[in-house]
């Protein structure tokens, strides 16, 4: 409850600046019809970007092999951290001292990894054993540029990795081959996704190189480097067709590092990594178990997802309101109040009042006994309409505050509702209690309710009250009555909104750029009609913006 | 000057057995202090961990009867007849070393941040009161670790490592964010430092590069050196090349020209590397023993507590050796269990702790109590741990102790009080006795009680006592800076006096009023000047 208290007390100051909402994305957010304004859009630029620390560690694996990659973890982890968010980790980052040294460093120690380990796939060291050493190294540079550089180097880049070698070898042929390998493992081709190589297309539009898509789509769907087969159709021609992008595009989406990649997605959408340790009260546990909870509850939400996103063709309505989903532990089987599946998939379904991605361990989880209909609202705000409520200003704490009386013998909705009553609060806490009180059927850990317990300080309970899950929250611009987590399901499911919105933030994190919907509105419409068709559903709203012109152009941004 | 010499006062105390027989008056301390000429100090340490202090268990118990009063409105206690007289200074610094270092040791109470409540990394060393809304967002000032880093005083040549910040933390506990440390940006604004989180990244940012004087170093040196700068010369044709592209945009170059203006702080580094001062170092550790992996940030644990302790003595082991042989000054160490705790010990997480602290239930609170002050104990321990290994001659500074030019400063995120409240900071400093006056329980607090409309409920209702309002924070680390031989100009940004950010706008209500100015006042004197009696005149 404290907690609770301080939240409120920093969200009810954000409405009194007037500071209500910022859009996530670019754009309008249309709440109902289309978005589409210009066909012949080539989409919003896409600036040059460098790889995230996460990107930067799945191309080391892929591009050395596991084994050196594994010695150089130590030199990754200087690098710093990228911020999660709404953004995603690999969405407008900056670069600092801390990269460009980090980088430095690993390359260098990359470079050392190599000579020494000698990997067979690389025979570095008969080559520079070799008196046609230069000749071996010539080779050498343009396999190992090839697949850095995601693409044949040029003549220029391969005159310049060759003349530096030539120049150091009579020095020593070691340090000679370590100075080339550092200096194409930080290249702005390895390092940047620089998309610079296509045909022009009009403005500042390029139609992007077989190696430029090859490489949007590898890290849009594995977070790395192209593998040899999608270079391979790359060189073919094969990316020049949609059928066999499509080929490709799936063939990635099922192998594992494509599977690991979308729980990864999964996991910044809705920032699981987040999820507090769960520290209960006993009384509040009463039995409930926390054994592997943590880790049960994280797994559950992205078989979720993978199931009706991955696996069937579900509908943006069918994971809205879905029931079934993957349940393989005690504790969590307990808390969903069912028994341990005996399928080997661990496939459920749950009792009625779990319909949809809403009603999950994870969205609803707060850490410790005092649930927090705040942040359950923020989250659906955030994650499931794109119209994240902005930081809080404390200006006004705490006069912000109405005064509330008898707090131990009325329901945390209406403590919170009287705290949050006046004026100034309901900016932001009109949006917020609307969408986060309607969960209130889920008590802190997430189990359904009807009653609400009040325990004294040596963990009795002293009150039960009953639960109101009634509430009137704005959906596509139009304020709804809601019962309840089903209803608020059900009403999200046919939201343009909530459908336009998971729609744009697949488009951000396969694409790595903030979409704008001015520019991007046409793709997002066609996407989102996927989203909604019975026999395609997320998995044909996944692919689909590989399939869009799009996809294959490079616009840069404005001067 | 070495700390373990007792000044003449003290001398007559203790052999009088009597701890009441001589007054304390600290202005005889002060002008003992002050036979020695101050000088500023060369290395400046930092340790941080969460959880606050807890009131009871931080601070020394002693009566304030025995505290006198100066003029400038602070009581003080030497640690010495604190030790005389309860047999130790308090719960968490409990340590037996502290017979020996009690005299360099100072623990401040009433350091204040002007915020009523919440976490606040941001405010250990970036004096920001910001708090728990800049969770994903940047202080206004760099931290005080990084503008040491950058000063001549400090450095008065290229040194191998200007600043290391190291951590041994649960980075899942990002009340605050990642870091306490904060760079200064060309263009003005500040970006985090990232803490290295695993003992082998950390020996090898210090020693990777170690040579030992001689023939055979200077060679490998010059091999060294040479590989680097053609590295470096290959990327940055690399990048002309590819800013010349005429297919990019004016930002894009601007991008990859940021990346490339960041080879000169690189160029830099490899000119400056030198043999090293000592003949050896470390042995490189075998294991990372606590590594950031997605999987471990997913479960939010460390890889295996039990790797805590070790990778704390290793940070410390390898720290400390880069100051030894004279590679580094300056140091940053972030001990943070945060929602791990030490359970195999008996010992909950920081944060649990700070509520279990205050809660209603008395057996809970004093477990929680009992925990805390196991906890800052253990950290304490390794601190002195620290202090251990840099007891030697200083190897800059002819017949000095190195302890005597090195500040160690021990900071939290918010303060001793039960829970999360931001006034009596549980904050010390260690060593640095050539510039800081060393030794004492120093008592900032007024008189004033805190504001009605801030009633704090939890104190009542965990029944502590009562923290009065002391003095700003920012004033020690203002201290701090100055003990370093750094001057306003090196902190303050144009226009604007005092270090810090205090954008708490209850601020500009008053509600937050120093013990020593008027009840209207605003506490903008706090924010200049370093806190009274800190620094040797």
């Amino acid at each position: 409850m404290k907690k609770a208290i301080l939240l409120t007390a920093l969200l009810c100051s954000a409405c009194s600046k007037g500071n209500l909402a910022f859009q996530d994305g670019e754009g309008s957010l249309a709440s109902s019809g289309g978005l589409c304004v210009d066909p012949s859009s080539n989409g919003s630029p896409t600036p040059i970007r460098r790889l995230s620390k996460r990107e930067l560690s799945n191309t080391f694996r892929d591009l050395l092999g596991t084994t050196i990659a594994q010695g150089l973890a130590d030199a990754l982890a200087v690098i710093p951290n990228d911020e999660k968010g709404i953004k995603f980790d690999h969405v407008s980052n900056t670069t600092n001292l801390g990269h460009v040294e980090g980088l430095f460093g690993l390359a260098e120690s990359a470079a050392n990894a190599i000579i020494t380990s000698n990997p067979s796939y690389m025979a570095i060291s008969s080559c520079l054993a070799s008196t046609a050493d230069t000749t071996c190294m010539s080779r050498f540079i343009m396999n190992f540029g090839y697949k850095a550089f995601r693409r044949p180097l040029t003549a220029e880049e391969n005159g310049l990795y060759n003349s530096v070698y030539a120049s150091l070898r009579i020095t020593s042929k070691q340090e000679a081959a370590k100075v080339v390998i550092a200096a194409i493992l930080q290249s702005p081709k390895f390092y940047y996704i620089v998309e610079t190589e296509g045909t022009p297309a009009g403005g500042t539009a390029l139609t992007l190189t077989p190696y430029e898509v090859a490489t949007r789509l590898s890290y849009a769907l594995t977070g790395s480097m192209p593998d040899d087969t999608l270079l391979a159709a790359a060189a073919s021609g094969e990316l020049d067709s949609d059928a066999g992008l499509t080929k490709q595009a799936e063939r990635l989406i099922a192998s594992a590092s494509g599977r690991n990649h979308f729980k990864e997605y999964i996991n910044q959408y809705l920032r699981l990594d987040m999820i507090p340790q769960l520290n209960y009260s006993a009384a509040f546990l009463a039995g409930q178990s926390l054994t592997n909870l943590n880790s049960q509850i994280v797994q559950e939400a992205q078989d979720y997802m993978a199931l009706h996103m991955l696996d069937r063709p579900s509908t943006f309505a069918e994971l809205m309101t879905s029931r079934t989903s993957i349940v393989k532990d005690a504790a969590l089987a307990r808390l969903y109040g069912i028994a341990v599946p005996s399928s080997p998939t661990g496939e459920a379904t749950l009792p009625p009042e779990r319909a949809g991605m809403l009603t999950r361990a994870a969205v609803l989880v707060s850490g410790n006994d005092a649930h927090n209909p705040f942040h359950r609202g923020q989250v659906i705000a955030t994650d499931f309409l794109c119209a994240p409520i902005g930081r809080p200003d404390p200006d006004a704490v705490p006069d912000a505050f109405k005064t509330v009386e008898n707090v131990a013998d009325i329901t945390t909705r209406a403590h919170l509702e009287g705290l949050t009553s006046g004026k100034t609060c309901q900016g932001c806490h009109q949006t917020l209690n609307n969408f986060g009180f309607a969960l209130e059927n889920f008590d802190a850990l997430g189990r359904f309710r009807t009653m609400e317990l009040k325990f004294d300080q040596s963990g009795q309970v002293v009150k039960s009250l009953p639960i109101d899950a009634n509430t009137t929250p704005t959906i596509d611009g139009r304020q709804v009555g809601v019962s309840g987590s089903g209803d608020l399901s059900q009403m999200l499911s046919t939201s343009k909104q909530a459908q336009h919105c998971f729609t744009r933030k697949w488009m951000r994190f396969a694409l790595a750029k903030f979409e704008n919907t001015a520019a991007d509105g046409c793709a997002i419409d066609a996407m989102t009609e996927k989203l909604n068709q019975k026999d395609q559903g997320a998995r044909g709203m996944l692919t689909s913006v590989f399939k869009r012109k799009e996809f294959r152009m490079r616009v840069a941004p404005a001067n | 000057m070495y700390y373990n010499r007792h000044t003449r006062r003290a001398f007559l105390r203790g052999a009088g057995g009597f701890m009441f027989a001589i007054p304390f008056l600290p202005s005889l301390a002060e002008k003992a202090y002050a036979q020695t000429p101050a000088k500023n100090l060369k290395r400046f340490v930092t340790f941080y961990w969460s959880g606050g202090g807890g009131a009871p268990i931080w601070f020394p118990n002693v009566p304030a009867s025995l505290m006198t009063t100066t003029g400038t409105n602070y009581k003080a206690m030497r640690l010495t007849d604190v030790l005389t007289r309860n047999g130790r200074i308090s719960d968490a610094f409990r340590d037996p070393r502290f017979a020996k270092y009690a005299p360099m040791l100072n623990i401040y109470r009433g350091m204040d941040i002007e915020r009523f409540t919440g976490h606040n990394k941001l405010g250990a060393l970036a004096g920001e009161s910001d708090g728990d809304r800049s969770v994903d967002s940047l202080p206004q000032y760099p931290s005080i670790d990084y503008l040491i880093s950058r000063s001549p005083a400090v450095y008065p040549t290229e040194p191998a490592s200007r600043l290391g910040v190291l951590g041994v933390m649960d980075s899942t506990n990002n009340w605050n964010g990642p870091s306490i440390s904060f760079s200064k940006t060309s263009s003005g604004t500040t970006s985090v430092i990232p803490p290295i989180l695993s003992p082998i990244a950390a020996y090898d940012y210090y020693f990777k590069d170690f040579v030992p004087s001689g023939p055979a170093g200077d060679a490998a040196l010059a091999a060294l050196k040479a590989r680097r700068k053609s590295v470096l010369d290959t990327v940055f044709e690399d990048y002309k090349r590819t800013m010349a592209s005429t297919r990019l945009a004016s930002s894009e170059k601007s991008v990859l020209s940021s990346h490339v203006e960041q080879f000169r702080e690189l160029e830099k580094k490899i000119d400056n590397i030198k043999a090293s001062a000592c003949a050896s170092v470390p042995t490189r550790p075998t294991t990372s023993l606590f590594l950031n992996t997605p999987d471990m940030v997913a479960m939010g644990y460390f890889k295996n507590q039990r790797d805590l302790l070790p990778a704390i003595d290793l940070m410390i082991e390898i720290s400390a050796t880069a100051m030894r042989c004279q590679m580094t000054n300056v140091v940053t160490i972030m001990l943070d269990a945060g929602n791990c705790g030490f359970n195999y010990m008996g010992i909950g997480d920081t944060h649990g702790l700070s509520h279990g602290r205050v809660s209603p239930d008395p057996t809970n609170r004093a477990n929680a109590m009992k925990q805390t002050a196991d906890m800052n104990n253990l950290y304490i321990g390794r601190i002195l741990n620290f202090m251990d290994k840099i007891d030697i001659d200083d190897p800059a500074a002819a017949g000095e102790r190195m302890l005597d030019n090195t500040l160690i400063l021990g900071t939290n995120e918010f303060g001793s009080v039960g829970n999360h409240r931001s006034w009596s900071l549980p904050v010390f400093t260690l060593g640095g006795g050539n510039r800081v006056n060393t030794g004492w329980y120093v008592d900032y607090r007024g008189k004033r009680a805190i504001s009605d409309n801030y009633s704090d409920r939890e104190i009542d209702l965990a029944n502590l006592p009562v923290e009065y309002f002391g003095r700003d924070y920012n004033s020690l680390l203002i201290g701090c800076m100055t003990a370093m031989g750094l001057t306003p100009a090196d902190w303050e940004k144009p226009g604007v006096a005092g270090f810090g950010s205090y954008q708490f706008p209850a601020l500009d209500k008053g509600w937050y009023v120093e013990s020593e100015t008027s009840p209207a006042g605003i506490i903008t004197p706090g924010r200049r000047t370093p806190p009274p009696f800190f620094l040797k005149a």
